[in-house]
């Protein structure tokens, strides 16, 4: 039994007026070929809606994938980025605290750090000089050796005084060496002077220079004297002078 | 969108729905992460349940059973957590105690039923899976609200007219496959 859809498809969607409902009904009652078409279009309206719905269902769960991949890539940069950021932020810490919050060295804790009296068997030496004079020398250096500053001030001033005297510059470096020791800076800057620079102790009476004027809190001038010897390739303090001047430069800050 | 725009769209059916319906998916894509805090479930089965959901808001607006008492969004929200709650329901044998408000309950059993009933879906799966994929095509067109020229498009027919008389063939078709179907299920 063949019945146009148009009929179904009213009736289905509520489009009948009550006289065309009632016949409609009608013919449901008393022909059962009508019933039976009628029973196909509902399931086949139901079959198409489905099938209609799982094919939007798949369009928005490919939509819904997208964004769970967006989503999931967004989450996973974000966790990156903190890590990065957390990596960087206690990176930067450790670096402000290094380079902020260190204790900063006094002066006179930078001139501890640095000075270490000469030993007295890295000196040794061969002299022409006259016998009175040579006598004056280890008598000197024994006060110096047994650490009494004062009698090898005393011994070396002797020394510097005789017009005589050949090693001038190893006894203006001893008596430096003395002068600092006995906390006379000044004194000390004053005899490290009398060191010829081209002596075998000009080296060291620079690194001992700027340690006097570090003690006197003349950091220009220890600076100043620190980078000459830091540039010399040659200077056997060159390391310590490059450290000595960090360390300066942090006390400016 | 507006809420008007909403409704009006879903109901005129076609392109106009489709991509409401998708602009909507994305709005309210925060449901997901809202229902996930509230229900504890895995975020693979709550994008299954919302996906549905966004079919049964589509179905309860096309049947005219939304009154516009709420925002689109609130009815929405509340058809989704009721997806929720069945999902949870079959995980679980506590007791839900969650109440949903009578105004924004689900009053169309024959949506669920139908996407609940695993027999059904199976029957009416077994129906439509035997008719020609163009015909199955048109048919789900015009259930969407296609206008004859916009199906005619899609589906490489020559006009319009072409589309409603393969239309009607297709839906007979169907039908006799229907009859022949629920005879030998008898």
């Amino acid at each position: 039994m063949k019945i146009d859809l148009a009929i179904l498809e009213k009736y289905t969607e509520g489009r009948m007026s009550p006289e065309e409902k009632n016949d409609f009904e009608k013919r449901i009652k008393d022909e059962p070929g009508f019933k039976e078409e009628l029973e196909n279009f509902i399931l086949s309206k139901s079959a198409i809606r489905f099938a209609s719905n799982k094919r939007l269902k798949t369009k928005l769960d490919d939509i819904g994938a997208a964004l769970e991949d967006k989503y999931t890539r967004k989450t996973r940069t974000l966790a990156y980025l903190m890590a990065a950021a957390g990596v960087a932020l206690l990176i930067g810490m450790g670096w402000l605290m290094n380079h902020n919050f260190q204790p900063r060295k006094s002066y006179e804790e930078i001139f501890l750090s640095y000075y270490q009296r000469p030993e007295i068997n890295e000196m040794s030496f061969r002299s022409t000089a006259g016998d009175s004079v040579m006598m004056k020398w280890h008598k000197a250096m024994d006060h110096y050796t047994a650490g009494d500053m004062q009698e090898a001030i005393t011994e070396f001033g002797h020394i510097t005084d005789m017009s005589d005297v050949t090693f001038s510059s190893r006894t203006s470096f001893f008596l430096g060496i003395c002068y600092l020791e006995s906390n006379q800076p000044e004194a000390a800057l004053q005899a490290f002077n009398r060191v010829k620079k081209n002596s075998s102790y000009g080296y060291e009476t620079q690194f001992y220079k700027a340690l006097c004027y570090i003690k006197l809190g003349k950091q220009e001038d220890a600076v100043e004297l620190l980078d000459i010897v830091r540039q010399d390739n040659n200077h056997p303090r060159r390391k310590e002078a490059a450290k000595l001047l960090k360390d300066l430069d942090r006390l400016i800050r | 969108m507006k809420d008007n725009e909403i409704v009006s769209r879903i109901m005129q059916g076609g392109h106009s729905m489709e991509k409401c319906l998708e602009t909507f998916y994305r709005e309210n894509i925060r449901f997901v992460g809202v229902m996930a805090k509230k229900h504890q479930l895995d975020r693979e089965s709550l994008m299954d349940a919302y996906s549905d959901s966004i079919i049964d808001f589509k179905e309860q607006i096309r049947k005219q059973k939304f009154q516009q008492k709420s925002k689109c969004s609130t009815y929405f929200y509340s058809i989704f957590n009721n997806k929720c709650i069945d999902i949870l329901r079959k995980k679980t044998t506590n007791i839900i105690t969650h109440e949903i408000p009578e105004h924004l309950k689900d009053t169309s059993p024959d949506i669920v039923n139908e996407m609940t009933s695993a027999d059904r879906i199976h029957y009416l799966e077994a129906i439509i899976n035997q008719l020609g994929s163009r015909c199955r095509e048109i048919l789900m067109d015009w259930n969407d609200g296609y206008s004859m020229e916009e199906i005619a498009r899609r589906n490489n027919l020559l006009n319009a007219n072409v589309a409603r008389s393969k239309r009607y063939s297709c839906l007979q078709q169907l039908m006799e496959i229907a009859g022949r179907h629920k005879n030998y299920a008898n």
